[in-house]
């Protein structure tokens, strides 16, 4: 059974060629690989040569992409430096650059106020951290937390002074770092079952007329499973990059909030009990009508809750509720797990960032999770928001606007039959 | 076989798919194999079971193969021959695997599985698993 994630993309039209058409083609020709995996899986009754060499090639698609990413990340990040690096020393433009700035001369140094803000107990060059002294390298500022790249100035000062700038860096390393994050995941995310697809088909030719047919259905079934996680990763990146796009464009039709919410904790049962959590539900005891996509919907209710388990701690709580007011539909889901950093604000939406904190955790994600909720959910009409409190737990709050029409409201209505295992509202 | 069946190879790997077929390979060529699915886990088996080959991946819930290599050295003592195998293959993640003691780094998708098992046994021979 595909995902839901898997039949959005198969449904919707080819993005058109964006500022991010690098990733689209690439993406696709793994796709095409992935396909040929997965062919090969059904057609392994033959000799399994060409399910090692599809898997082999889908291996160096991977790296081409990693490469691809790096580039345009590189590109980005060359553009923006050279045109922040010239800096005019005349007297009054010294003391009105709204970045800290020094002026030195010998021993003595002159400091803008943005300098004298960070460095208020300067009196002299031996005063200033050793890139700052040596006009060049990267200054980490341990009270703030902010990393500034020391750029001298091409013009020197009006007393013939050297004048160095300190360029806020901060926001391109964590760009920087999330960058790599991802490639190692997506590296990760597809490596890994292509590996156990390549090893498990050189077993299945070793063992070729040896094992017994259980066996080998148990190798068929394995490599199924390894071929469908690499086709759920690769669809997940091209749905962001068709929401990054703007080309997907969900068809909204009346359901109850509470269906597809039901639904997505089906789904999510078995991740549930594993880590042991408890559970606790609200419903509203009638329809809430919203229109959406209940499939795309339900995959970003499904990141949401999603997260809320993977990051909860064992044994810990899950409350999900779902309330209206006659103008708009709201699920709120609440765990009790590692909740966001504080620094980390509404970039936690953003792709491929995630929170220091998550390291240690045993969660290596794609760091798509809840950036395909956000863009789905606005995508969709509706709202996404959080509270966290870091060490304690984290809320999500997802609204729809509420639907008022009536045609189709008996049909709907009809699914709202309760019976979830999860359903203890 | 009744030599190699003397010795205890260690999986360190997270991915149940991957653990499972070293397992088979591994016991199909006569190693005593033991298993762990995260970092925490290797280290506890590393003590109870006493095994001479570590197979160690990187990327693991917990603890990372990096700081079980680390916990390794600061519990001192004879190093324990430890291959790495993972899909992590920046040339820096390589640096810092040899310089925190691994006696190899494989990556997984580069090589096929009787490179990896070969890598065991070369281990085994150059006296470093016993």
């Amino acid at each position: 059974m595909p995902s839901k994630i898997e039949s959005v993309r198969k449904n919707t039209p080819k993005p058109k060629r964006t500022g991010i058409d690098k990733e689209i083609p690439l993406l696709l020709v793994v796709s095409s690989g992935l396909v040929a995996v997965e062919a090969a899986v059904i057609l392994l009754a033959g000799p399994p040569y060409s399910l090692e060499g599809a898997a082999d090639t889908a291996v160096r698609v991977v790296a081409v992409i990693a490469a691809s990413l790096v580039g345009v990340g590189a590109i980005a990040y060359g553009v923006k430096k050279e045109s922040e690096t010239s800096v005019v020393a005349t007297e009054g433009l010294f003391d009105a650059l709204p970045m800290p700035a020094i002026a030195s001369s010998g021993k003595a140094v002159r400091l803008n106020p943005a300098a004298a803000r960070l460095f208020p107990s300067v009196s002299g060059i031996k005063d200033l951290p050793g890139p700052i002294a040596a006009h060049v390298g990267f200054y980490h500022d341990q009270k703030t937390g902010r990393h500034y790249e020391v750029v001298r100035s091409v013009e020197d000062g009006p007393a013939g002074e050297t004048v160095v700038c300190l360029v806020d860096r901060t926001a391109e390393l964590r760009l920087e770092k999330a960058k790599n994050e991802f490639i190692a995941s997506v590296g990760h995310h597809l490596r890994t079952p292509l590996t156990g697809v390549r090893w498990l088909a050189e077993m299945a030719a070793q063992e070729s007329g040896k094992g017994s047919s259980v066996v080998r259905k148990g190798r068929l079934v394995e490599l199924e499973k390894a071929a469908t996680r690499m086709t759920a990763t690769v669809d997940r990146l091209l749905l962001a990059a068709q929401l990054e796009a703007g080309t997907f464009k969900p068809a909204g039709r009346p359901v109850d909030l509470c269906v597809i919410v039901r639904s997505t904790l089906n789904e999510v049962a078995e991740a549930i009990l594993a880590r042991r959590l408890a559970v606790s539900t609200s419903f509203p005891e009638s329809a809430v009508m919203v229109s959406v996509d209940s499939e795309i919907v339900g995959a970003a209710i499904e990141e949401i809750v999603t997260n809320a388990i993977k990051f909860n701690r064992p044994g810990g709580s899950l409350k999900v509720q779902v309330t209206a007011d006659g103008v708009e539909v709201r699920l709120q889901v609440t765990d009790s797990g590692l909740g966001v950093p504080a620094d980390l604000g509404e970039d936690i939406f953003r792709k491929f960032v995630r929170g220091d904190n998550l390291e240690a955790t045993d969660s290596y994600g794609d760091g798509l999770g809840l950036y395909l909720a956000r863009s789905i959910v606005e995508v969709s009409g509706g709202k996404i928001r959080f509270v966290s409190k870091e060490g304690e737990g984290s809320s999500f709050f997802v609204t729809f606007p509420s639907w008022h029409g009536s045609s189709t409201r008996q049909t709907y209505l009809s699914e709202t039959g309760r019976g979830s295992v999860l359903d203890h509202d | 076989m009744a030599i190699k069946s003397q010795i205890k190879v260690l999986i360190a790997e997270d991915d149940k798919f991957l653990r499972n077929v070293l397992k088979v390979k591994l016991a199909a060529e006569g190693f005593r194999v033991l298993a762990a699915e995260d970092g925490e886990e290797t280290l506890a088996v590393i003590a109870s079971g006493k095994p001479d080959i570590l197979l160690l991946d990187i990327i693991m819930p917990k603890k990372n193969g990096f700081d079980v290599l680390e916990d390794i050295q600061l519990k001192g003592g004879k190093m324990l021959p430890v291959i790495i195998l993972s899909n992590l293959g920046q040339e820096e993640d390589i640096k810092r695997g040899l310089a925190l003691g691994a006696v190899d780094y494989l990556v997984k998708s580069d090589h096929s599985l009787k490179e990896v098992v070969d890598k065991v046994k070369t281990c085994v021979a150059q006296g470093r698993g016993k």
